[in-house]
């Protein structure tokens, strides 16, 4: 009898043996080519977004060098930026707070890395739980100095807990969507393989940076500038831009 | 072969075939998040989600292309041709599965319509290393959409062949989108060359085996036959195998049958996807096609009722101890006196 195969005829041994056997070696080849994937792949960050538990904080609302919660916590100060829901700002949640003194109590997703910790206000402007008037914060920043430093512009939504990776090409159009939408730019520095300093970015009255940003987000950049302490964090105010392909450095020229 | 439109002809070679599919795609997933639980337990769902249904379109969309070329050089791989567009609708779900959660996660929940934003967020198209290669992903997509649709018969008829297969050529325009797509997004975000390799390697794959069995294709028709008299000259009676064909390439190719003692000329190319009917076989009484089984009466090229497809025929007759065959074809589905063999011995 022929092997002449005819699908709707059903198959013969032959050729029920063949495709077997091409089916097992597609199997095989795809379960090793997954086996060498995940053992090559990058290792994931272990920023953590918690998402679907709320928490409640309370703190004074500041707007510079980012639109955060300054929490008092003995006798020290954290910068808490506030976010919003997706890939936007805290500008619509906060909408009749912003320009004035408050004290806020609010309630959103954490999300943190590195010792760094920003709040999705989740529900909005439901996420704002009391508000009440106070006196003006003094949260002066500090000037560290006259600085040059490389590194990638990012979102820190996503770099510090939505995505991982939150950083590089892949992710540079999500980065762009959030900062386009009035998320802070920071500026990631690298020590050896890992981001490990961060500056948020400013321009030269202190006041959060975007839109004059995006075509440098996910690129290796140099920027030269005064830099700031404030609590937790640091700033950088923008005096200069270049696209650099330098090895990320931090030069102190002040 | 069918004379209406159902939703799928199921037999059962296709269900085992979408079985095989099914199982594939479940052992591999299983593998790829259980892989991943172990090794690495921070990875978060969306980001494994997109990686596991890329690289499972990727490996198919090879498996899809190296079919063709793998049987035309050996029959023995025909029965993953049989329902070869069920793994290509397969593929696109999963591509499409890829892409839906790449677009909500990279571009949705922001201050710009999603699709708009794939074109608008990275304005870097002038440069290779930057260039925004989600675009072209996008691009493959629409591609692959397209064929999934158009791959059921319905469109093959009303389309008609030509249309339809220029149609489903697109697939060697989306590889190579996907190419690019690959080698300027996903392999850049790891230092390592080894995907970037794999990728490579799968590519000259592909092109290599497309080499080969297009070198074999070419040697059939740069084979130039002997021509006299608007007759070529096929070979000699006792060449033929029984109810095999021997091709002649002058112009068309054509395919001549033996059967029961007696030869019978056909178009080689089938009405159904355009497969190489000199390449099947004398099946029940009809030449059928070795792709997909669509069958044709020998004598008059006609598929047997109550199916309706037609293939133009050919006059043959012997002379100097050789078969020739007419150059110029009759009508689609035109009766021809088969050649009795008998007479001449």
């Amino acid at each position: 009898m022929s092997d002449f195969y005819i699908g709707w005829s059903g198959p013969s041994d032959t050729s029920r043996k063949s495709s077997s056997k091409f089916y097992y070696s597609f199997l095989g080849l795809m379960l090793l080519l997954v086996v060498l994937f995940v053992w090559l792949e990058r290792p994931f960050s272990n920023s953590i977004f918690a998402y679907g538990e709320q928490i409640e904080l309370e703190g004074y609302l500041i707007e510079n060098p980012v639109i955060a919660l300054r929490i008092k916590k003995g006798d020290e100060y954290e910068i808490l930026p506030l976010l919003g829901l997706g890939k936007m700002g805290p500008h619509a949640a906060l909408e009749g707070h912003l320009g004035g003194n408050y004290h806020l109590k609010v309630r959103g997703t954490l999300i943190s890395h590195k010792g760094k910790r920003f709040l999705e206000l989740t529900d909005g402007k439901a996420s704002i739980l009391a508000s009440k008037n106070s006196g003006e914060m003094d949260h002066e920043p500090t000037l560290i100095g006259s600085m040059k430093i490389t590194g990638e512009i990012m979102d820190p939504k996503c770099f510090f807990g939505v995505m991982k990776p939150g950083y590089g090409k892949v992710h540079r159009s999500c980065a762009i969507r959030c900062l386009s939408g009035q998320i802070p730019p920071v500026l990631a520095i690298k020590n050896g393989e890992d981001f490990e300093e961060f500056y948020f970015l400013t321009d030269m009255e202190g006041k959060m940076l975007k839109e004059d940003l995006l075509s440098y987000v996910g690129k290796t950049i140099t920027i030269s500038g005064n830099a700031f302490e404030i609590d937790s964090w640091k700033s950088i105010s923008l005096e200069s831009l270049e696209v650099s392909v330098a090895m990320p450095e931090v030069t102190n020229c002040g | 072969m069918s004379v209406g439109y159902t939703s799928i002809l199921w037999n059962s070679e296709k269900k085992r075939y979408d079985r095989g599919i099914l199982i594939f795609v479940l052992v591999y997933l299983i593998s790829f998040y259980g892989l991943h639980a172990l090794l690495h337990p921070e990875a978060t769902s969306e980001t494994l989600l997109i990686r596991a249904f890329g690289i499972l379109a990727f490996f198919f969309l090879h498996v899809i292309l190296v079919i063709g070329p793998l049987c035309r050089l050996n029959p023995v791989f025909l029965p993953l041709l049989y329902n070869r567009r069920h793994m290509g609708v397969s593929m696109f779900i999963v591509a499409l599965i890829h892409g839906s959660f790449s677009i909500m996660q990279f571009h949705g929940f922001g201050d710009m319509n999603p699709i708009r934003s794939i074109f608008l967020s990275n304005l870097d198209y002038i440069s290779l290393n930057e260039f925004p290669f989600q675009v072209l992903g996008f691009f493959a997509l629409i591609i692959f959409g397209l064929m999934a649709v158009s791959s059921h018969d319905f469109w093959l008829k009303n389309l008609g062949a030509k249309i339809w297969k220029m149609l489903h050529m697109m697939v060697y325009v989306a590889y190579a989108l996907i190419i690019l797509h690959v080698v300027l997004g996903a392999t850049q975000n790891d230092k390592s060359t080894v995907f970037f390799m794999i990728v490579l390697l799968g590519f000259v794959s592909i092109t290599l085996i497309h080499l080969v069995a297009g070198k074999k294709e070419k040697k059939v028709d740069n084979e130039k036959p002997i021509v006299d008299h608007g007759y070529a000259r096929v070979c000699k009676p006792e060449d033929f195998e029984e109810n095999k064909a021997k091709m002649i390439t002058c112009g068309e190719r054509i395919a001549v049958f033996k059967y029961d003692g007696k030869l019978s000329a056909v178009h080689n190319v089938c009405k159904h996807q355009g497969g190489p009917l000199g390449e099947g076989e004398i099946v029940d009484g009809c030449i059928t096609c070795p792709w997909h089984g669509y069958q044709y009466l020998p004598g008059n090229g006609q598929s047997p009722p109550p199916f309706n497809e037609k293939v133009a025929t050919y006059e043959l007759k012997i002379q100097d101890g050789y078969v020739w065959v007419n150059m110029e074809a009759k009508a689609e589905g035109e009766e021809v006196e088969p050649l009795n063999l008998r007479d001449y011995e």
